[in-house]
């Protein structure tokens, strides 16, 4: 299968234009030396079925119900978001450098940048950068922007350990210190209490709801002190009152966006305007053409690195656009009520489930409130996980592996999408409870 | 525009208004041109110190940002608030209201350092073969 | 018929509207009370709309957009070809798509089968010893090579390498991602022909030096004839070359990065390996890298290793429609895309050195770059641009590479044909003779799109960001 435009008649007819014989004159810079002198060795070429052929023959099949979540969850995407989000004007058009060809993916943008804004209660945000790490990083970055004689960063334990250990990576040659918070052993959250307001602290970082699930409470974080929030569970926005924080950020996955093995997705970036300068990312905003009709553009592009270079807030360049889009036309969609309800639904099947288990043995390790996630203490029932592995039901993320005085326990997520099912799912792990 | 030839001028395009043991600081006219479209100004605030020679503030066009270098060592006593929101008074009167900072100057002989109105139309000219 | 502007979605909201009902109720879930309590605020002034407001906002929205499926981008450096349809159908596909990462390792056989033959195929094209897949763009490619090389030098016991050398051909890209690991970037200067000279370079090559980026082909569209000495005069200084790949459409085949003195470099699957763009994303960004660097890597199982850039296993999405355009082409059709894309740059070259100046004279691989010297009425090549729009072109990339002047810059790809190439010409030549006749129409351009030249002046000024009801 080729794709170029080229038959050997155009190109005999161009060559003669440029004036050589042969197409390896064109190369005639490059040092014989430096030359390849093999072709490449790589599978193929193969024709589109025998391709697809190929690819099914390498499929495994998936697990018939998966609770695990962790910081990526499975949600129902309506129908009109595929068959939108997969229009070519979307799908090949190039970043929104030129307005006049570009409205329909800037007012995208801007529609964008106020979804996240009324999700997470702030004043501004931008319009989207890889995914909730990088998204978690560049919050401290900025905050070292906005703080930069302090040289400690707070950060939860209770944060998703990926989050953390992508922090420590960028932070690796700042000048900044990672301290942890631990949390509370019987609530789940994280205990603040240790923390006082000084001029050191760069800032505090806690996830809500946390990687256990439960929900914290930022206004236990001292007075003061600059205070990032981040939030894996996009859809718990939908219910939960937004964190009191400084920068919000997180994971738009939960809205519209498959789970896609972790990537792409979407990482949201919403801070108070006073912060707008220091804001990484692409920002849109409304503005006027020449006749005075409303229009859009790309805006304080002076903060990004073609501009601004080593001084850039960010070296962030192409980011997320179509997944932002994802999450746009799905919010519109759903709106105000529809995403309540499969959030409502989402924390229904969660309590459903978790009193399901308890009653069989396996209870809620935390006592904090919760949204659609919870720990499951399974060590009463060693097996039950393992047998429904087997039968292709992932009861959730063991936690053992992360948080090594978690042995036998579990992280389990629902959505809404478990929720039409919830007496089957309760009825398959009582069947194998029973037993272990 | 005639350029006031009482003034202290630097390469860089900004210049320094003596006034006994203070300095008014602003850019001329050359750069408010030459940066068009101007949309945002970063001053330093009152009470801190700038260093001649040293950054001590930022300027904005829509495709570019330049850093204002400082014409002379002082603490900024005074500083033109309403030119950060007004920034076409620079168009209007870059060498008058168009004044940037005012500071307390600590070494007064620096100022000998910056050229006069001819020394820098000199490089102007220069610039621009 | 007219397109009209689209206005944000917000305006149509009305609160009476039901929203979209995904999952029927079960009224005996539903009595179990929620252990929190809900916000109040009622996620103030969101969209309440009916499925074809939806489906129509967001269509007519579209129609606002030039894409490649609509005609050629001529967009230097930032490859935009065509995005084949069997990468989207395969990426699309439920087996592949929902796939969590952290599931137990025997349900993901099959995607780390793909990711390791993607692996293996990246670094036989560009002649590296070893790849990681995980960085998410091109950009984040770069940060994660420059944090490797940080760790490197760190390893050997050399904080004091902090000086990143850094052409003035080079993309934003690279200084902002030096300077993220603390590195200093001095700028070299590109010689008269537009690529990079020893001799230039010499009198920066000190102790302190801890990298060489450089764009190879570079961003004028010229193979960097020097690369090999300058690696190894970096190399002798105890430096790092760190390759920019974004130009890897124009050399797969043809010469091997890591082969000829290159360390590590940034692939860019949304450019050269047919991934979309998707108006600004998602891209991937895997980086290929030399056995000396291996344990610096970001999934490097070393104290040294930098650590992961990203949460899980990085842009999968991409890898997939990447693996699925490799073995569409096999490594001949590889090799006879690099070929083409030259052809074609060159063949504008030709074609268009009479209607335009060349940046430089030396030899152009896949994209050419012009300026705007000699257009008459002070027309500049942003108005050529603009102007082009009411030819049916989106504009090409002008003024970068910032060290020439007005740059105007055409990567024309594979992907076109001669016809398509042909009409771009004319429109082309079209619009720098109307430049003399009748310049005004060129700065007031474009004058066929829905929304005029956009005044960003006063969209930096008033910053307005986020839709807000009108009552606020």
């Amino acid at each position: 299968m080729r794709y170029s435009g080229l038959t050997p008649t155009t190109q005999r007819e161009m060559l003669q234009a440029i004036g050589v014989e042969r197409q390896e004159s064109l190369f005639a810079s490059i040092p014989e030396t430096c030359r390849m002198k093999r072709p490449l060795d790589v599978y193929g070429p193969l024709p589109e079925s025998a391709l697809l052929d190929r690819l099914d023959g390498m499929k495994v099949p998936p697990p018939r119900v998966s609770l695990v979540g962790a910081g990526l969850y499975s949600h129902y995407i309506p129908s009109v978001v595929d068959s939108l989000v997969n229009r070519s004007e979307w799908v090949t058009s190039y970043t929104p450098y030129q307005p006049e060809v570009s409205q329909g993916t800037l007012v995208m943008y801007y529609e964008f940048q106020t979804y996240v804004c009324q999700l997470t209660g702030q004043e501004i945000a931008n319009g989207g950068l890889y995914d909730g790490s990088t998204a978690l990083a560049e919050a401290v970055l900025m905050a070292k922007r906005v703080r930069p004689k302090a040289k400690f960063v707070y950060v939860s334990e209770s944060v998703h350990p990926e989050y953390r250990a992508v922090l420590a990576t960028y932070l690796r040659f700042q000048d900044m210190e990672i301290r942890v918070l631990p949390w509370d052993r019987a609530s789940g959250r994280t205990d603040f209490t240790a923390l006082t307001n000084s001029p050191d602290i760069v800032a505090v970082v806690a996830q809500t709801p946390n990687f256990f699930g439960v929900i914290e409470d930022f206004a236990a974080i001292p007075e003061g002190v600059f205070r990032i929030a981040v939030v894996n569970e996009a859809q718990s926005l939908a219910l939960l009152t937004p964190p009191a924080a400084d920068i919000t950020v997180g994971e738009m996955q939960s809205l519209g966006i498959p789970i896609q093995l972790g990537g792409p997705t979407a990482g949201f970036f919403a801070t108070r305007k006073e912060f707008v300068r220091q804001m990484p990312g692409r920002l849109v905003g409304r503005s006027l053409d020449r006749h005075g009709s409303e229009a859009y553009c790309i805006t304080l592009a002076t903060r990004e690195q073609f501009i601004r270079r080593e001084k850039a807030t960010s070296n962030i360049c192409t980011a997320s656009g179509l997944m932002c889009l994802r999450s746009a036309v799905y919010l519109s969609l759903m709106g105000r009520k529809g995403l309540q309800d499969v959030a409502r639904k989402s924390a229904r099947a969660a309590l459903a489930f978790r009193s399901a288990l308890a009653e069989l043995g396996m209870p809620t390790k935390f006592g904090g409130p919760s949204f659609n996630e919870f720990v499951v203490d399974a060590r009463r029932r060693p097996g039950v996980y393992e047998a429904l592995e087997k039968r292709g039901f992932l009861l959730g993320l063991p936690l053992g592996p992360l948080y090594p005085e978690l042995e036998g326990h579990y992280l389990v997520a629902l959505t809404e999408i478990h929720y039409p099912k919830m007496a089957e799912l309760i009825g398959e792990v009582k069947s194998l409870a029973h037993h272990s | 525009m005639t350029r006031p030839n009482s003034l202290k001028y630097m390469k860089t395009h900004e210049w320094a208004r003596l006034d006994g043991d203070f300095a008014w600081i602003g850019i001329t006219d050359y750069a408010v041109q030459h940066l068009s479209d101007l949309v945002f100004l970063d001053l330093p605030e009152v009470g801190s110190d700038i260093m001649q020679n040293e950054p001590f503030g930022e300027i904005e066009s829509v495709k570019a940002v330049s850093d204002l270098y400082a014409p002379l060592t002082g603490e900024v006593v005074e500083r033109n608030d309403r030119l950060m929101e007004e920034l076409d008074i620079l168009k209007r009167d870059p060498f008058g209201e168009g004044w940037m900072l005012k500071i307390r100057m600590e070494k007064k002989s620096e100022a000998n350092q910056l050229m006069d109105e001819a020394g820098y139309k000199k490089t102007l000219d220069s610039d621009n073969h | 018929m007219r397109t009209i502007v689209e206005s944000p979605i917000f305006t149509r909201a009305t609160e009476d509207k039901p929203g979209f009902s995904a999952i029927a109720d079960d009224p005996a879930l539903d009595r179990l009370p929620l252990p929190f309590p809900e916000r109040t605020d009622g996620v103030g002034g969101f969209a309440q709309t009916t499925e074809i407001e939806v489906i129509r906002h967001y269509t007519r929205l579209s129609t606002l957009n030039y894409d490649i499926d609509r005609g050629l981008y001529p967009l230097g450096s930032c490859t935009m070809k065509h995005n084949p349809r069997l990468n989207e159908k395969v990426a699309a596909d439920p087996a592949w798509r929902d796939a969590h990462p952290l599931w137990p390792s025997r349900w993901l056989s099959a995607h780390h089968r793909i990711m390791d033959e993607l692996r293996r195929d990246l670094a036989e094209i560009s002649g590296f010893d070893e790849v990681s897949l995980l960085p998410a763009a091109g950009a984040h490619g770069e940060l994660t090579a420059v944090f490797m090389i940080r760790a490197y030098h760190l390893s050997r016991g050399r904080p004091d390498k902090d000086v990143f050398l850094i052409p003035d051909s080079a993309h934003g890209t690279n200084p902002a991602s030096a300077a993220m690991a603390g590195f200093r970037c001095i700028q070299v200067k590109s010689g008269k022909d537009g690529t990079l000279r020893l001799a230039d370079l010499e009198k920066h090559l000190d102790d302190r030096v801890a990298a060489i980026m450089i764009t190879n082909p570079n961003t004028v569209g010229a193979y960097e004839p020097e690369f090999s000495a300058i690696a190894d005069a970096v190399h002798r200084v105890g430096g790092l070359v760190y390759m920019d790949g974004a130009n890897f459409n124009a050399i797969m085949g043809i010469f091997q990065p890591g082969k000829i003195g290159a360390d590590i470099m940034h692939f860019n699957l949304h450019k050269t390996f047919t991934t979309p763009h998707g108006g600004g994303g998602p891209g991937s960004g895997p980086i290929g890298f030399n056995r000396s660097l291996a344990a610096f890597a970001p999934e490097a199982p070393s104290p040294e290793g930098i650590g992961p850039v990203k949460a899980y296993l990085g842009q999968w999405g991409m890898f997939i429609r990447a693996w699925t355009y490799i073995r569409s082409l096999g490594g001949v059709g590889l090799r006879e895309v690099s070929e083409e894309a030259v052809i074609n740059a060159n063949y504008l070259r030709a074609r268009l050195s009479g209607t335009l100046n060349l940046a430089f004279e030396c030899p152009s691989l896949h994209e050419v770059v012009f300026t705007d010297r000699g257009l008459p009425n002070g027309v500049t090549t942003g108005d050529l641009g603009k102007r082009l729009i009411d030819h049916g072109f989106h504009p090409p990339t002008v003024y970068f590479p910032i060290h020439v002047q007005g740059a105007l810059m055409i990567e024309p790809t594979e992907t076109e044909t001669k016809d398509e190439l042909d009409r771009f010409i004319a429109a082309l030549q079209a619009v720098v003779a109307e430049a003399a006749s009748d310049p005004e129409k060129l700065k007031s351009a474009p004058h066929t799109t829905p929304v005029s030249r956009v005044d960003e002046v006063r969209a930096a000024r008033t910053l307005d960001l986020r839709w807000m009801p009108v009552s606020e």
